[in-house]
């Protein structure tokens, strides 16, 4: 009936009125434009949520662990030989006009976009003023945390506050982005977010003053700014919102999402991706039998060797072949080497995969969709506590933290990894690095370690790292091509 | 808006007051008409020049007309030369028509109206119904293939139902170059739907002048076509075609078998095959695409027409099998076009057609053919799909994939001519495009390998719906007076394009054939999209004709359309054109020439393809995050790609020269035309910068650029009958020359463009000025490294060793940087030509069609797009391995540094092709009266009987949207089809 009504009401209505305006305005049919939104509390509420969506897509922390194939803890996995794009990051041959450091620099500037909409557009908006500062407080988080993993990928970088920016910019130097956008951003982030326990529970899981402070704290130790990162570390440890899960493997289990040790996780659930599902449990998952995933990001040989004995974060870290997951026996892929070796008879990898994102009770390929991401824990703030009191010359103190975290991966177990007493600054530091390093493997944490400590020509330099140039990812050729010569590529990458 | 309103009222008054002043007293006039030989003709058409007044003479060729002395009358009829007469004081006219010259005095389809070729200031080609029988398709596009200068038909795909792409005139845009197509006055971007059989004629309008009548729309050329209608005064006849054809694959692509791929393997990875003598070969290409695959068509019509009707009925069946298992198109036609003649000033009519189809498409498998290892067999000992590596199991990709699409789509409009005053015509005309279509994908559960699986049933089920009308009402003015001849036609016209999708999509189906989404399925997701778009047309067009010599033709055309905002908003389009009869003058005095014409036009005319709501900046939804104590998705909702605002009309703006020479009674004719085209602020999707936010993969039109296009184009026919021999030859030829002269301000990139993204990083085309759109860019190969030394000496990328290439300096800054990347050609060809000869001796009938292309090249994406270890093609066999071996080809890998973009992936294109081979007879007509058969023909045909070219993928043709013209990603491929069929007509 209204198709007929309109096939008879338009003409005659168009003869009418000539040539009238109204005939010819049409505004989009299912959806609303930016002329509208956000306009209200609702949309607010929308606005500020779709902010975080971003995070699970595949090009941040939806897909490959990129970053850390990169460093020396994970290898690419999977079949030999399959997938050269993503084994140009375990050996760093990839060039700028590599399709995946494009799609990770546009996906997290599409952060910065989705965060600047909502910290531009809700102080116009009427609502609850502490609610609007709350989400705004959100959205900062998020924006800080996305142009930290910018600025540390890429180092100069476009400076983007607006919604609209120019056509082609120039790159900013990173102090400017560390100085104008991460840190007040993270500043107001930790005045205006309530505290964890000050969530309710349909808001778990979404940021926190104790997220932005253990953030602040990173980027301070990042910069190397010991006695900054030593305060918001204290702050957040003094703040009694946290405390270590006593059961090291639980921490990563579906029980143990949003434990007493998560300070900022990404929430998923077992379904597609813009149903609420993350990839990236199922891209290292297990391959073959049982069929749990594409088994990519495979535990290094090196870091399995890592270890002090008898420490029970490698076998909950490590699903080794032959093992007996919750009745499951691990057979892994025909198509992959069990073990790999050199020209000289040295094992150099063994096919294993990543237990940290090993659902339990995994009955098939979907169910670690809904692997929660950790991205900031209580062991990784203590951890930077220890190393910033270190630094500061407080050993004493530095010990404590770092006997928490390894008193409670021992478990009970007395006779292994005892307690530290190093109170020499140069070698605490070492052994503060290594525990990090079995504490917060596959975390997406290594790589970065690594560059804020200086050490990546030493350390990967073995697995193809370039002195002088793979400290920084190549600006994506596309983008120096699109900016007319404003921007400048990273050195030694042409 | 006013001002044009109050030119109009003056221009009507003027010619309304200049007819009424003439008026004069009526008197009757009867007659009969013959043939040269004495034969009474029934049927002839006779009517007053300048009017829409006429009759017919009926069985004994009488006739009886009311006239006004002074006034000409025409007596016309098909076949034989039109004369005219100019009433006196007689009142009895006998008149004997001659047979005519072929061509000159036919009539012309052009916008809004028809005009004699002879009068024709523009640049138009008619291509006969018959022409298109030639070739069994699904689409009469594909039938202009090398018939029309100036028209490139590319068939870039063998897919049943597949449309060909278009190009008239080159390549005057980024975002959308095809042409619009009227179809019954209907204004379409297809014609999927149309049976050839029911086509009379069509005309592609190539220049401004012609074109200007669709203004905003007739940037890209204008495809008229008409469809057949009975005639007054004939009896019926009916018509009856049955074709029955085979496809085949006639080119496989060398790829290498299970032993040269196991020797190539085994050179990146020592040690993967052993016992290369006991490998079992698999030949892919064969295994998966059918040897044979049948096409079938038959129509049936009835035509006629009495002194107060005329009709028009035909109903087609079309189906046609993929070589390529699953795929499969299927359409019933059905078209009725009746005209009725109400009395001598009301002529109403509809022209309709009603058309059903089903298309099954084919799993995208092209590709995981290609790259399947030949060393894994298809199945495993136990009858599974074997995990082959590669891209997957191609087989199993087809057997899993079940994808249909079916519905019903409608064309027509419903008009209404009055005549009064007697030169006056107001036409209104209502047109529809309908179509309803669903469309349903079903996926079982199976696992081949983990990347190859599929855990739980999935289906999913659309439906999209286009309701399009379009309503037009003219007033034509038609006047002659002495050696003045007048047509003008005012209009103004409406249209609204409406249409709405809907789909679902659900898994754990309860059982798989219950494919409904009313069970209690998992994750039932719906989207329902929907856009309006609205446009508003006045048109004007006069054509004067002075002495039967003098030809001038003012045309204008004002759009508004609600895709574009503010100011941009509405859009004038003007042009002019001129002719000279030459041979027609009095002067003029060669015996051999029977026709000589030149003519000139220019014009301005749009171009209006963009998205309805490119201009906004929409909200998206569904971007929700998972919170909670007890993880629920929350809902979100933030901006999506950029709109641009600032967008407005494309612009061309088309000069035009044409000449038209007729020999020996045009026995001979050829016509020529040079043209100029520049099109200015063409739309383009244009990636943004990173930092704008949009993520990966988006796209933003903006007005961007300028192009021109010029060209030769020629068209020559010799035809003549010797006896009992009949011959026609025809050729075409056009050349093209593209380049873009101008990047806008609005994107603020005065360099170039990237287009051409082969989806691994790789931009391999690209857009600047100087050169044509979208040319070929990446390094230069210049040799191979043979040794240490020689890597050393040169300039290379820093992860090329020995065996990788060498590639040219090009900017001699001694560094082998993404800056060397270069011009390495261009996929628009110099030179399109198509050559047809058709003989009739005897009631035999042998055609031939051979049509080609020079000068483009092709970029083999196939090869080049490599994420893993896939199969090669055999020129992998000539890799390096080791010092002096090759120069020009690099050692093997699986991908990496020598897969770059480089001229090694570009190929010459050019190729020349037997389009179509025919032989038919008509059979005695002792044999067929005894059967009451008028006429009974048998046929024999082969399409694409042979092609010639370097090009080593299935076809040389390789079209696609501008961004991706030229490259081959894996075509599905174009088959050799051939066939017999039978035509009765009773």
């Amino acid at each position: 009936m209204k198709t007929i009504r309109s096939f008879l009401y338009f003409p005659i209505l168009a003869i009418l009125l000539g040539c009238s305006e109204s005939f010819l305005e049409n505004p989009p049919l299912t959806t609303i434009t930016d002329e509208t939104y956000p306009a209200n509390e609702n949309d607010a509420y929308l606005v500020t949520n779709a902010a975080y969506n971003n995070l699970r897509n595949w090009w941040i922390m939806g897909g490959y662990p990129l970053a850390d194939i990169m460093a020396d803890d994970q290898t690419k996995g999977s079949e030999n030989g399959s997938n050269p794009d993503l084994q140009q990051f375990e050996n760093f041959s990839f060039s700028p006009s590599h399709a995946y450091v494009l799609a990770w620099y546009q996906t997290l500037y599409q952060s910065v976009r989705q965060t600047n909409i909502v910290i531009e557009k809700l102080p116009a908006i009427p609502m609850d003023e502490e609610l609007k500062s709350r989400y705004i407080g959100e959205a900062k988080f998020i924006r800080a945390y996305v142009y930290f993993t910018l600025v540390q990928l890429w180092g100069d970088i476009p400076k983007i506050t607006t919604i609209n920016p120019d056509r082609t910019v120039a790159r900013s130097p990173a102090a400017e982005i560390y100085n104008d956008i991460i840190i007040p951003d993270l500043e107001y982030a930790a005045q205006e977010l309530p505290e964890k326990s000050e969530y309710g529970n349909e808001d778990l899981g979404r940021a926190t003053r104790g997220a932005a402070k253990a953030l602040l704290a990173r980027v301070y130790l990042h910069l190397h700014d010991y006695p900054n990162a030593q305060n918001y570390a204290e702050e957040v440890i003094q703040s009694g919102q946290y405390s270590l899960d006593p059961d090291w493997a639980s921490v990563f289990s579906l029980e143990g999402e949003n434990g007493p040790g998560s300070i900022f996780e990404v929430g998923a659930i077992p379904l597609g991706r813009s149903q609420g599902g993350n990839q990236y449990g199922n891209t290292q998952g297990v391959r073959g039998t049982p069929n749990w995933g594409w088994g990519f990001g495979r535990p290094s040989w090196d870091y399995i060797n890592h270890f002090e004995t008898e420490d029970p974060r490698l076998d909950a870290s490590v699903i080794y072949l032959g093992e007996v997951l919750h009745g499951v026996l691990i057979e892994g892929s025909d198509l992959t080497s069990d073990t790999t070796y050199d020209g000289l008879g040295n094992i150099v990898e063994i096919e294993c995969y990543n237990q940290k994102v090993y659902v339990n009770g995994a009955t098939g390929a979907q169910d670690n969709w809904g692997h929660n991401r950790r991205v900031i824990r209580y062991a990784d703030v203590l951890l930077m506590a220890a190393e910033a009191h270190n630094e500061n010359n407080n050993p004493t103190q530095a010990l404590v933290y770092l006997n928490m975290v390894r008193e409670r991966a021992r478990g009970g177990n007395e006779t292994i990894l005892p307690d530290r007493t190093e109170t020499d600054k140069d070698a605490l530091r070492q052994l503060i690095w290594e525990e990090r390093r079995h504490e917060l493997a596959f975390e997406t944490i290594r790589y970065f370690d690594l560059m804020r400590q200086g050490r990546m020509a030493e350390v990967l330099g073995p697995l193809g790292f370039t002195e002088g140039k793979n400290e920084l990812l190549p600006i994506p050729q596309q983008e120096i091509d699109l900016s007319e010569g404003k921007m400048t590529q990273n050195p030694n990458w042409n | 808006m006013k001002r044009i309103r109050s030119i109009f009222t003056l221009l009507f008054l003027w010619f309304f007051c200049g007819i009424v002043l003439q008026a004069q007293e009526p008197v009757t006039i009867t007659g009969r008409v013959t043939d040269e030989s004495g034969i009474r003709l029934p049927g002839v058409s006779i009517y007053i020049k300048g009017t829409q007044q006429g009759t017919i003479t009926d069985l004994d060729g009488n006739y009886s007309i009311g006239v006004t002395p002074g006034d000409i009358v025409v007596f016309s009829f098909v076949g034989f030369t039109a004369q005219e007469i100019q009433v006196s004081d007689q009142t009895e006219i006998n008149i004997e028509m001659a047979e005519m010259l072929i061509g000159v005095d036919e009539v012309v389809v052009i916008g809004y109206g028809t005009v004699k070729k002879s009068d024709l200031t523009g640049s138009v080609s008619s291509v006969k119904g018959d022409d298109l029988l030639k070739i069994p398709s699904s689409s009469a596009e594909q039938a202009l293939q090398g018939k029309v200068a100036g028209v490139r038909v590319t068939s870039n795909s063998g897919a049943p139902g597949s449309s060909p792409t278009v190009r008239i005139r080159g390549v005057g845009t980024f975002g959308n170059p095809d042409p619009i197509f009227v179809v019954d006055g209907v204004i379409l971007d297809d014609i999927t739907f149309l049976n050839a059989a029911d086509i009379e004629s069509i005309e592609v309008l190539k220049d401004a002048s012609s074109t200007a009548m669709y203004g905003s729309r007739g940037a890209n050329g204008v495809i008229i076509i008409t469809t057949k209608s009975g005639t007054l005064g004939e009896k019926s006849i009916i018509n009856l075609t049955a074709g029955y054809d085979l496809q085949t694959i006639r080119h496989y692509i060398a790829m290498l078998n299970a032993r040269e791929f196991a020797q190539t393997v085994n050179k990146i990875t020592p040690g993967t095959f052993n016992n290369l003598d006991l490998l079992e070969n698999t030949d892919w290409q064969r295994e998966v695409y059918r040897t044979v695959a049948p096409i079938q068509n038959y129509q049936l019509s009835i035509s006629g027409g009495g002194s107060k009707a005329r009709y028009y009925a035909g109903v087609g069946y079309f189906n046609q099998e993929g070589v390529i298992p699953k795929s499969f198109y299927e359409r019933l036609s059905i078209k009725v076009n009746n005209e009725y003649l109400m009395n001598d000033f009301i002529h109403i009519g509809h022209n309709l057609t009603f058309s059903l189809f089903d298309q099954g498409s084919a799993a995208n498998v092209v590709a995981s053919t290609l790259r399947a290892w030949p060393t894994d067999p298809p199945y495993d000992e136990e009858g599974n799909f074997y995990g082959i590596r590669g891209n997957g199991n191609p087989l199993a990709s087809i057997e899993y994939n079940n994808n249909t699409r079916d519905g019903l789509r409608s064309v027509g409009n419903f008009y209404a001519d009055v005549s009064f005053l007697r030169h006056f015509t107001f036409r209104s005309s209502f047109g529809i495009d309908l179509e309803y279509a669903d469309g349903k994908s079903f996926t079982p559960v199976f696992f081949v390998t983990p990347q190859q699986q599929n855990e739980e049933t999935r289906l999913s089920k659309d439906r999209t719906s286009r309701e399009n009308w379009l309503w037009e009402n003219t007033l034509n003015f038609n006047f002659e007076r002495n050696a003045h001849y007048l047509d003008a036609v005012i209009g103004y016209t409406a249209q609204k394009f409406s249409s709405e999708g809907f789909s679902g999509s659900g898994r754990n189906l309860i059982r798989d054939d219950i494919q409904y989404l009313s069970n209690d399925l998992t994750d039932i997701l719906i989207s329902n999209s929907a856009s309006v778009k609205t446009m508003v047309s006045y048109l004007f067009r006069a054509n004067y004709v002075f002495r039967g010599r003098y030809l001038l033709t003012a045309t204008f055309r004002r759009d508004g359309s609600s895709v574009f905002s503010g100011d941009n908003r509405w859009g004038n389009f003007p042009s002019f054109a001129a002719g000279w009869r030459v041979s027609e003058e009095g002067f003029f005095d060669v015996p051999f020439i029977s026709n000589l014409k030149i003519r000139g036009s220019w014009g301005i005319v749009g171009n209006d393809k963009v998205d309805t709501n490119e201009r906004f900046t929409l909200i998206q939804s569904e971007l929700g995050a998972v919170f909670g104590v007890n993880e629920t998705l929350y809902p979100g909702s933030t901006y999506g790609t950029s709109g641009n605002p600032l967008i407005r009309w494309e612009e061309a703006n088309q000069a035009n020269g044409g000449i038209e020479i007729g020999l020996m009674k045009n026995k001979l004719t050829l016509e020529m035309d040079y043209y100029q085209k520049v099109t200015k602020d063409i739309l383009i999707d244009l990636p943004l910068p990173g930092h704008f936010g949009n993520g990966s993969f988006a796209y933003v039109a903006f007005n961007a650029a300028d192009v021109k296009n010029r060209g030769l184009e020629f068209n020559i026919s010799w035809r003549d009958t010797r006896g009992n021999l009949f011959y026609e030859v025809n050729a075409v030829g056009s050349t093209v020359y593209n380049e873009v002269i101008k990047m806008g301000e609005q994107t603020g990139a005065d360099n170039f463009l990237l287009l051409g993204s082969l989806g691994n990083g790789q931009n391999v085309k690209r857009v600047a000025v100087g050169e044509s759109i979208g040319y070929f860019y990446g390094y230069k190969v210049d040799g191979v490294f043979q040794n240490q030394t020689e890597l050393d000496a040169y300039p290379h990328i820093s992860t090329q060793g020995v065996g990788d290439f060498r590639y040219v300096d090009v900017n001699k800054d001694g560094e082998i940087t993404p800056d060397d990347r270069t011009y390495l050609g261009s996929p628009i060809p110099d030179f399109i030509f198509g050559l047809d000869a058709t003989v009739r001796y005897k009631g035999f009938t042998l055609a031939v069609d051979f049509q080609g292309e020079l000068g483009q090249e092709i970029y083999d994406g196939k090869d080049a797009i490599r994420a893993g270890q896939y199969n090669y093609q055999k020129r992998i066999l000539d890799a390096w391995d080791g010092e002096g071996s090759t120069n020009s080809e690099p050692r093997v890998t699986a991908g990496g540094i020598n897969y770059s973009e480089s001229d090694w992936f570009i190929h010459n294109g050019s190729f020349f092709r037997l389009r179509s081979l025919t032989l038919g007879y008509d059979l005695p007509s002792s044999l067929t009266t005894k059967l009451k058969i008028e006429r009974a023909h048998v046929f024999l045909r082969g399409t694409n009987v042979f092609t010639l070219t370097e090009y080593a993928g299935y076809t040389p043709e390789i079209g696609g949207s501008v961004r991706m013209n030229g490259i081959d990603t894996g075509v599905y491929p174009v088959t050799s089809v051939y066939g017999i069929g039978i035509n009765l007509t009773f």
